[in-house]
């Protein structure tokens, strides 16, 4: 009785923080009309969110392997809200923006210590429990992008905010139902350098491809990026070899078990922001959907990605973590591939997407097993927190580099739309490409671990 | 017999080559084609375009409207994908509306920049009353073609002229209306690789127009 209802917390607070994530997405291809700002200025209200989020994955993992999963869980769930009622309150949009960095903090609590406490709390069937956290994240964030454009049109973008913040408080309020599992407490280091100078290099990525949209490179407004990324990543690095406890511990990529989890982290991340990000407005284009329906057409992939990843925590108790991580890489890359390779763009799309749902929604529980079992035991918190900034990190780098393929279009031709459309086609193979990668990354785990299971035998 | 016989073919040589010199200079399609497009005071037309890229043909149809110099104003029809979107060139503002993706993009044109009109070949040329320059910068061939091309959308068919314009890095194959020696169907070709197609599906020359098909909106 006591596990189903920490269960029903752990995914009652995840289904709402998911959607006090994506809620917001409908408003961004208005920002301009809506707050009155440039689309420059307007774009910052996505770029602090991703900021402080991975900034949040970095902290909150050590954070919770010393203070324990149930306080940090609490105070991120607070913060979000905190964060969403700032924004609905809103005198203008700079406390907009501050509302937007402080959900992202708090956001970033939500589903990494959600499957510490599933892995520590539910024995043999942690897998289940990780993969009910996972769709009922899935069903989340699809349902609040179903959600938001409409509470957006019947009222107005405070509506969006105060919704999202009565949410929030329903799921704060449940965050109290959650156990404490942390068994031994760590002395409390925070790496601050590190997270500073980490924070920073990604503000720093982000900018730099968003200059490269406009500008060349030899822009006065593009190479400081550049040039400011270098010398972060330089100065992170130096934060992190010396820190006693660094952000990211850079002696578990000593480990190529572990570096093959981030790799398929990293690759799945971009895969996964990629198709979400981009499928609407390419439902838009090759198919000639209004914004409602390509909103309403990425229920297909949701009910996949949903399905399967509640399916996979289960493949994952039975078969082994490696074996769903495959599944899922590999289902990926063929979703990727026949959105592309499909000449009927209907059934390219619905397709496509449907089997692309079904790898990304077996992603995350065994990214994260795997990840958890590879960190060592005491410090699941913290490898979970670094398994889950690899996929957030994937998910900044995709749709950055997707939104700078996408500004090299070329609208001075009587085809601009046809371009725009071969420029999804390019972002579609990149993602099919990446899936490779990831693929190759899950194939080493999964032979390591079939020679592991020979040995034992 | 014999003398007379002689007599009356000198006559009729000459005859022939008064004839024919006579028609050398009324019908010169080139020399029309500079004319009418100088001329020109407005243009409209319906038109497909099909791009030839990689094996995959894409068609789109378009009403375009031109008013010398720099006035233009393009609205698809189809497919039902590109239904709607607009194209404004006024002077030296562009503005482009998308309306599957609600986006609107406005620029401003320095002088070198390409036109999206300049996608149409020798037809964007003729509009702009440039076609002479257009033909002194390559080499022009009379070449066979069909003697005939329907307007589609007018349900006229019409008796054409072809002529192939070679330039640097491209060939025209152009085929004018013998009536008023208006280009209907352009074919431009790449490397010997046909790449784009236009075809005139009705137009008209020096009508009516209205200013406010080329007012650009507020950004």
């Amino acid at each position: 009785m006591r596990a189903r209802r920490v269960l029903l917390a752990l995914v009652g607070t995840n289904f709402l923080s998911a959607m006090g994530i994506t809620i917001v997405v409908p408003l961004i291809s208005n920002l301009e009309q809506i707050f009155g700002v440039s689309s420059a200025y307007g774009i910052w209200i996505i770029t602090l969110f991703m900021l402080s989020y991975a900034m949040g994955m970095a902290l909150i993992g050590r954070l919770s392997d010393a203070i324990g999963r149930r306080p940090v869980y609490i105070a991120s769930m607070g913060v979000f809200a905190l964060g969403l009622l700032i924004s609905a309150l809103a005198p203008h949009f700079g406390w907009v923006l501050f509302g937007r960095f402080l959900q992202g903090l708090g956001a970033s609590g939500s589903l990494p210590i959600a499957q510490t406490i599933a892995y520590e709390h539910f024995g043999k069937r942690k897998g289940l429990a990780m993969g009910a956290i996972t769709a009922a994240f899935g069903i989340g964030v699809v349902a609040a992008i179903n959600l938001g454009g409409g509470i957006y049109q019947a009222f107005d973008w405070r509506a969006v905010f105060y919704v999202t913040f009565a949410l929030s408080l329903l799921g704060w309020g449940l965050s109290f139902e959650i156990p404490e599992t942390l068994k031994q407490r760590k002395s409390l280091r925070l790496d601050a350098g590190g997270i500073l100078t980490f924070g920073a290099a990604i503000a720093a990525f982000m900018m730099l491809f968003r200059g490269l949209s406009e500008s060349s490179f030899a822009d006065a407004s593009v190479w400081p990026y550049a040039a400011a990324l270098v010398a972060l990543v330089g100065a992170f690095l130096v934060f992190e070899g010396r820190a006693k406890a660094p952000a990211i511990d850079l002696d578990l990529f000593k480990m190529p078990a572990f570096v093959a989890v981030i790799g398929a982290a990293v690759t799945g991340g971009i895969g996964m922001f990629v198709f979400q990000t981009f499928l609407p407005s390419f439902a838009q284009i090759s198919l000639g959907y209004t914004v409602a329906q390509a909103s309403y057409s990425i229920n297909l992939m949701a009910a996949t990605m949903v399905l399967t990843a509640g399916a996979t925590g289960a493949l994952s108790d039975r078969f082994g973590p490696e074996r769903a991580l495959t599944f899922s890489l590999a289902t990926t890359t063929l979703g990727f591939l026949l959105i592309t390779a499909i000449s009927q763009p209907t059934w390219a799309y619905y397709i496509g997407s449907a089997i692309a749902g079904a790898g990304l929604g077996s992603l995350m529980t065994p990214i994260n097993v795997i990840g958890m079992r590879e960190g060592g035991q005491g410090r699941e918190g913290f490898t979970s927190g670094i398994v889950s900034l690899s996929r957030t990190l994937g998910g900044i780098l995709g749709p950055t580099i997707a939104g700078f393929v996408l500004s090299q279009t070329d609208f001075s031709s009587l085809f601009a739309l046809d371009n725009l459309l071969r420029a999804y086609f390019r972002i579609y193979r990149f993602g099919m490409w990446v899936g490779v990668v990831g693929f190759g990354f899950a194939m080493i785990l999964l032979i390591r671990s079939l020679r592991k299971t020979g040995v034992q035998r | 017999m014999m003398q007379s016989i002689r007599r009356f073919s000198g006559v009729m040589l000459l005859v022939m080559a008064f004839v024919t010199s006579g028609l050398g200079q009324t019908y010169d399609p080139m020399e029309v084609v500079c004319t009418m497009s100088q001329n020109l005071t407005a243009y409209s037309a319906t038109i497909r375009m099909i791009q030839h890229r990689g094996g995959n043909d894409s068609v789109i149809e378009f009403a375009f409207d031109f008013v010398p110099p720099d006035r233009m104003r393009i609205v698809y029809t189809a497919p039902a994908t590109v239904e709607g979107q607009t194209i404004i060139l006024n002077a030296d503002r562009f503005y482009t509306y998308i309306p599957s993706l609600h986006r609107s993009v406005w620029k401003q044109v320095g002088e070198d920049a390409s036109n999206p009109g300049e996608d149409m070949g020798f037809l964007f040329d003729f509009v702009t009353g440039t076609a002479s320059e257009a033909l002194s910068q390559g080499v022009v061939d009379v070449v066979e073609s069909p003697e005939t091309f329907v307007l589609e959308r007018a349900g006229v068919t019409l008796d054409v002229d072809a002529f192939a314009l070679e330039l640097d890095e491209e060939r025209q194959l152009v085929s004018l209306n013998v009536l008023d020696a208006a280009p209907v169907a352009i074919s431009i070709y790449s490397s010997e690789s046909l790449v784009m197609e236009i075809h005139v599906l009705e137009y008209r020359i020096n009508g009516d127009f209205d200013e406010a098909w080329f007012a650009i909106p507020e950004e």
